[in-house]
């Protein structure tokens, strides 16, 4: 019992009472037997501090996410000649070793950047439970909750920019992606839409700013008497996130959430869709100081006219994934910024005719990009049989992937941080980086 | 931290000497409920609240601690009405409170409170989080049906031993008409450990879970302790489009032997999605008692592969006998274990009702920790403070900080027949629960002196209600009966499957399988018959228009349920906003709110995690209120009941009046009444705008004193 109390109190509010309480009962002041049973306790460290990191090639992530499941065998391990490939060309890139789908004549240039993930492998079949799987590097259980990936990248290396989120999400984030166990600091700001920015981050319609600092000062005044009198701790909490809104609404940082400051070009390049804007976005953030961006594409559970499917979303990923790559690189940003792409399963190798030739679910091989932040490109890591069915050379499985990025980013892998019941986690659950692609 | 002062540490209660017993074996057993009943004279909730407030001022006594004063009217105004019915009073409210002269009017509001609709809507809130309510459960599940079971169990004040025996023994398809307590297994589908550990944790305070995968690391329990309880529910079946023979109509027979015998997959195909799918998802196997342990258990107490019969890690075994597998049932279990996918052969040992003697034994009164985790939940939520923190981790040496007050409470609960309502009652009408709030905080392994409730963030729900009361305040006039249309809708469904003639079960797997095979043919058809349809039905189509044009509800149901019956639903009545956005109750919203709604800012549980609610501050929370709720809900809405309200009411000083008690529910004091009387004078529409905005705004209105 005794251990157990002392590391179920391991989330940062009750380690502080828990050293307040140890203070107060080695001071004598209001000691109680109850209390005895922390004592011989070690002083826990400050559970909120950032994490100290290992030397790193990555400061920044930006995670693309193809919700629904994109078919590997119609974007990025294709199978020339094979009775499973369909109507798909490969095409050429850039790098010798690397070949991408006919609809990526865009990306087929910034492949040199890139290093194609071709054995990924799951053992989650349906699409929650892939998608958080693939966000955690934990299966989905119904008495805890994993941080995701941007949550543990929040917690353990802090933030950049302290005026700014540490974790963004742009689109639809999915069920079950949160911050876990973690507290909700380390949730992400939730951006819906990308050109509507940061919602409610200005003065109302007629609010001028004389009207908005009038309504402040008044604010203030009341809320210093409210607080004056019940001085708790989650009182003062408020007050102080009224000042960093305030703070936030008048920063010059919030144009970090403006795409109207980017040339009409450079929109036009990323491409007039969500994805694209979302990508952009998230290029604007992480040059401001956030240091996780997740964007999301949805709508790739090709069930049925796989073929068409993969005609209509790719361009929309070709044309923003290069406009990306070739923007951070000319921005001196790719170096330190770890670009992925990645999704939930690939799709069978079998076509199934009678729904106008669509692909199910397939978690057993699947691809996934990494480029920047210290990978090296041009190149693409592991294989799958010639069906695209089965990994046949350098498995990586979904913790291993998410491994490779927190190795990229510093983050200590044994690093383990308690969940407020008490249970040891580290990020990427004892994952393994691919330190080859590092090389 | 004052009021807090040392304990002595009493005697063990009696109760806790039952859960001294390990593995299961009951070594004491508590007094009968029936013995302990007699000790409470009748069920009396005055009685009941006075005995709480003798036991805590002994608890204060012993302690040299002070009770707060009892707090004002205003205040007790504003606190019960948020938690008893989650909301601010509107200013009609308010004020026949606080003009009343009647000695006895706190207890008749607490009365009247509990016996409302909003009551319902509140509570049903709270068990949301604590039951991980969702609107849609996977797999083409809907959750309506078991909110709908939820809403009725609360409207009806059903007891809480059958509450949680009817979770426990839910049985049959999820959208059958009145059989949404199978939501409780469906939310946890392929997941019966789970599902196990979280009914440990919810209903016994018992944190088992991680001997899940291994024994628990620093409690007693075992890897083997958790599989012979999980074995009471191991069996379960989760059905998908199996519907059991007896359940099928004679046309459903016919067609799916026609069908099969056709070889057409198809076919098949469409039929198993849209004709068993939506009438036999749900649960079956009433449980068989047994469980197999994994091929590769680790530790010496058993080995992999063995049958472990179902036992309780503490309390009395329950009665059950169990039907031991035969040799022909053990060959073909162990030829599934050697298949990756066990559990997708299908085999279960032989349904005993193991699932039923399991309820009764959670919800015996025997099994004290039952009644002791519910009551002192209650009391949480009512104090700020459990009697056992955290609430839901009870070991064999857990004291309540006031044993006494846990024994009175739980005694009181059993001797009512396990009603919460009246348990929330005698907790409403005790002076300790009506004391002013305490302001510190409490801190693990601190004893706590009850002094008053704390002071604490409204939550999520209780924030958007009770803006919403703002714009609407007959708000809770329009909340839905317990059966919501969405959950009508499914029942409907799902019978007139059943009521289907062979031709026409026919022609819906055609129809079905036309929208799968060729999307395009089936929209021109689908649009052919909508027109013929609607041709048909065109007089009731402008009956309905009418009814909504004059805004007359009665009308516009009954024009609803004759276009229903014609084939022509219409979905939703309008209302107020757009579908997520609406100004209606929480309760009433999908569960939980979609994405970027402003209760998942202000901390709605996404009900993963049982109590997933969140009171930490965000700034997109302050934002929403600085530049985005208030404004466009409120100031720029001239429906807005608390804009009306102001524009009808004549005179500076009666607004100023008026914005207070709608938003904070008191009077101003004489200073605040001077300096915003000098505002609006300079500028009246400008000045009423700021005060209003301002009143939101502010602690006083985010946090429950």
């Amino acid at each position: 019992m005794t251990l157990k109390s002392i590391l179920r109190e391991s989330d940062e509010q009750s380690r502080r009472a828990f050293l307040a309480n140890t203070a107060r009962g080695l001071l004598g002041l209001g000691a109680m037997p109850l209390f005895s049973r922390f004592a011989g306790a070690a002083m826990p460290q400050d559970a909120a501090a950032p994490v100290a990191l290992r030397p790193a090639t990555a400061r920044n992530v930006i995670y693309l996410y193809m919700s629904g499941g994109m078919s590997h065998l119609d974007t990025f391990d294709l199978k020339p000649g094979s009775e499973v490939q369909g109507p798909i060309e490969r095409l050429k890139t850039n790098a010798d070793d690397v070949f991408v789908s006919q609809h990526f004549p865009l990306l087929a240039r910034h492949m040199d950047k890139v290093a194609v993930i071709n054995s990924l492998s799951s053992n989650q079949g349906a699409h929650e439970q892939g998608r958080y799987f693939m966000h955690t590097s934990y299966e989905m259980r119904g008495t805890i909750k994993h941080p995701t990936l941007g949550s543990w990248v929040h917690r353990m290396a802090g933030r950049v920019n302290p005026n700014l989120p540490g974790h963004v999400t742009v689109g639809n984030a999915g069920p079950g992606e949160s911050a876990g166990f973690l507290e909700s600091r380390y949730l992400p700001l939730p951006i819906g839409d990308p050109e509507a920015g940061l919602q409610n981050s200005v003065r109302a319609k007629g609010v001028d700013e004389k009207t908005f600092a009038r309504r402040l000062d008044r604010l203030r005044r009341m809320n210093g008497a409210f607080a004056d009198r019940y001085g708790a701790k989650a009182v003062r909490g408020y007050s102080d996130m009224y000042d960093d809104a305030v703070k936030l609404m008048s920063s010059a940082d919030l144009e970090a959430f403006d795409l109207e400051r980017e040339p009409e070009a450079v929109r036009a390049a990323y491409g007039d869709d969500p994805f694209g804007q979302g990508c952009l976005l998230a290029r604007r953030l992480v040059e401001h100081g956030v240091r996780f961006v997740e964007v999301t594409s949805g709508g790739w559970d090709t069930h049925n006219d796989n073929f068409e499917q993969m005609e209509e979303k790719c361009p929309v990923i070709d044309r923003a994934l290069a406009s990306l790559l070739a923007d951070l690189e000319a921005r001196g940003l790719l170096d330190e910024t770890i670009v992925v792409l990645a999704t939930e399963f690939g799709r069978t190798p079998e076509i199934v005719t009678e729904r106008n030739s669509g692909r199910n679910h397939h978690p057993k091989a699947f691809s996934g990009l990494l480029a920047g932040g210290g990978i090296r490109g041009g190149r693409t890591w592991g294989k799958t049989d010639e069906r695209g069915e089965n990994v046949i050379e350098n498995k990586v499985l979904v913790p291993d992937f998410n491994a490779t990025i927190a190795h990229a980013l510093g983050l200590p892998l044994d690093h383990v941080l308690t969940s407020p019941s008490g249970r040891p986690f580290t990020v990427a659950h004892k994952g393994k980086p691919i330190l080859e692609l590092f090389a | 931290m004052s009021g807090s002062t040392p304990s002595r540490i009493r005697a063990i209660p009696v109760f806790l000497i039952g859960f001294l017993a390990l593995g299961g074996v009951l070594m004491l057993r508590p007094a009968p409920a029936s013995a302990r009943i007699a000790a409470v004279p009748a069920p009396d909730a005055a009685a009941a609240a006075r005995e709480i407030d003798a036991i805590v001022a002994r608890f204060q006594n012993e302690h040299g601690a002070k009770a707060n004063p009892v707090c004002d009217d205003e205040t007790f105004l504003r606190r019960l009405y948020l938690s008893a019915i989650g909301r601010v009073p509107t200013t009609e409210e308010a004020r026949r409170f606080l003009d009343s002269q009647d000695s006895q009017r706190r207890a008749k509001l607490v009365d009247e409170l509990l016996d409302s609709k909003g009551w319902v809507s509140h509570r049903f809130n709270r068990w949301a989080d604590l039951l991980r309510i969702k609107s849609r459960l996977g797999g083409q599940v809907s959750g309506a049906p078991y909110e709908h079971w939820l809403k009725d169990a609360l409207a009806t004040n059903k007891p809480y031993d059958r509450m949680v025996t009817e979770l426990l023994t839910a049985n049959g398809a999820a959208h059958a008409r009145d059989n949404g307590a199978t939501g409780y297994y469906l939310r946890d589908r392929g997941m019966p450990q789970d599902n196990m550990a979280n009914t440990m944790r919810l209903f016994l305070g018992t944190r088992i879970e991680c001997a899940q995968c291994h024994n628990h690391p620093f409690d007693k329990w075992t890897q083997l302790d958790f599989f012979k309880l999980s074995a009471f529910t191991a069996d379960l079946v989760y059905r998908d489009v199996t519907t059991l023979a007896d359940e099928k109509s004679a046309a459903i027979r016919e067609v799916q032997q026609e069908i099969r015998r056709s070889g057409d997959r198809s076919k098949q195909q469409a039929f198993n999605l849209r004709i068993l799918r939506g009438t036999s998802a749900g649960i079956s196997h009433t449980g068989s008692g047994l469980a197999m342990l994994p091929k590769d258990y680790q530790y010496d107490d058993a080995k992999g592969g063995d049958i472990v019969q179902a036992q309780v890690p503490f309390g009395e075994q329950p009665a059950l006998k169990v039907r031991q597998p035969n040799r022909r049932q053990l060959e073909r279990l162990r030829r599934a274990q050697n298949r990756p996918n066990r559990r997708g052969d299908g085999f279960r040992f032989p349904p005993v009702n193991s699932r039923a003697a399991f309820a009764e034994w959670v919800t015996s009164p025997q099994n004290d920790r039952f009644s002791a985790v519910a009551v002192n939940r209650a009391w949480q939520e009512a104090m700020g403070v459990g009697l056992v923190e955290p609430v839901d981790d009870f070991g064999d040496d857990t004291e309540a900080m006031i044993p006494e007050l846990l024994r009175h409470l739980q005694d009181y609960f059993v001797a009512t027949g396990f009603d919460l309502k009246e348990l929330q009652r005698a907790i409403f009408l005790s002076r300790t629960w009506q004391r002013e709030a305490v302001t510190e905080e409490w801190t693990p392994g601190e004893v706590w002196a009850f002094r008053g409730p704390t002071l604490r963030r409204l939550s999520a729900e209780q924030t958007w209600d009770s803006l919403v009361t703002l714009v609407d305040r007959d708000v809770d006039a329009g909340l839905e009966a317990p059966l919501s249309e969405e959950a009508e809708r499914v029942y409907a469904q799902h019978d007139r499957v059943y009521e289907m003639t062979a031709d026409e079960l026919r022609a819906e797997v055609d129809r079905f399988e036309m929208r799968r095979q060729d999307p395009a043919k089936f929209r021109a058809e689908e649009r052919r018959r909508l027109a013929a349809l609607r041709e048909k039905a065109a007089p009731v189509l402008r009956e309905l228009r009418l009814a909504r044009r004059a805004q007359d509800r009665d009308r516009e149901r009954a024009a609803l349920a004759k276009l229903e019956e014609l084939g022509l639903p219409q979905g939703r009545p309008a209302r107020r906003g757009n579908r997520d956005n609406r100004t209606v109750r929480a309760s009433d919203l999908p569960q939980p709110a979609p994405a970027g709604h402003f209760l998942g800012r202000f901390g709605q549980s996404d009900r993963e995690v049982i109590s997933g609610a969140q009171l930490d501050p965000n700034v997109p929370q302050v934002l929403d209120l600085l530049n985005g709720f208030v404004e466009e809900q409120i100031l720029s809405n001239p429906l807005a009941s608390l804009i009306e309200e102001l524009d009808g009411t004549q005179g500076v000083e009666a607004r100023i009046r008026l914005a207070y008690l709608a938003i904070l529910s008191r009077r101003p004091d004489a200073e605040e009444l001077g300096q915003w009387r000098a505002e609006i004078r300079r500028d009246s529409d400008e000045g009423l705008a700021d005060l209003v905005w301002t009143l939101v705004n502010s602690h006083e209105f985010r946090f429950l004193r």
